[in-house]
């Protein structure tokens, strides 16, 4: 008879999972000496002050990264993916995520970066997605959403790099699915 | 699973991973072409939205 996971044996093994996907994205970004690790309630903080300065609804998060902290800490979230982006101690992007129920599919739901004197600029996708990826294979997915592209310009670079756009009835891109070749 | 599986999972992927990495690096650079400002690259827009996630963290938290 198999005997019953606890929430905390569950928490415990896909915590153990997300510390393998950043060494192993460490390791392979090690020329840019970044760190990741999991997002802190200081690191919210802070991302919530970056859209404090932003007027154009197109460019600016709608969400509070405090509220999304709290909810994907939740007991729910235990398998999420949850990475923050590190260099010489400054903070420089933040990326939420979730699988579906069965694995099968890593949803994506909110990567911000830090827009002040980023060190990481123009290669924070390559980084927070490289490490999604390495989780996702993790977990035996085989598809990567990013739910929500905040404009068009972002849909379009996203499927520049190998995404479909996926739309609802009102022609709305509601998220871009990227298989994940072996 | 133990951390040698999962190396060796990670380490037999490394090239499409690398692959798919390299074209995000590029859309990236696209993207600052316009505004290399943008502090949001994706997250839930509506409150509606926002629900939706929290449906995803609910289903993703239920027994299989």
């Amino acid at each position: 008879m198999r005997s019953k996971i606890t929430l905390g044996e569950t928490k415990k093994r896909y915590e153990d999972l997300r510390r393998i996907a950043h060494d192993f994205t460490e390791k392979e970004f090690k020329a840019y000496s970044v760190k990741l690790k999991e997002i802190s309630h200081k690191d919210v903080v802070e991302a919530d002050i970056w859209s404090g300065s932003w007027n154009d609804p197109d460019k600016i998060p709608t969400w509070e990264w405090k509220r999304m902290y709290e909810d994907y800490r939740s007991n729910n979230g235990a398998k999420r993916f949850d990475t923050a982006l590190i260099m010489n101690g400054q903070l420089c992007a933040l990326c939420y995520g979730i699988p579906t129920k069965s694995k099968l599919t890593l949803k994506i739901h909110a990567i911000s970066r830090n827009p002040y004197n980023n060190p990481l600029k123009g290669k924070v996708l390559e980084i927070t997605l490289f490490a999604a990826n390495a989780y996702a294979r993790l977990l035996g997915a085989d598809e990567l959403w990013i739910c929500n592209p905040m404009n068009s310009k972002l849909i379009e670079v996203y499927e520049r790099a190998g995404y479909e756009a996926n739309k609802n009835k009102l022609n709305v891109t509601t998220h871009l699915s990227l298989r994940l070749t072996k | 699973m133990n951390k040698k599986e999962a190396m060796k999972i990670l380490e037999d992927n490394i090239e499409p991973m690398r692959k798919q990495s390299e074209i995000h690096r590029k859309s990236e650079k696209s993207l600052d072409k316009d505004d290399s400002k943008v502090p949001s690259l994706t997250g839930p827009k509506t409150e509606d939205d926002y629900q939706d996630m929290l449906n995803d963290i609910k289903e993703s938290g239920e027994n299989e």
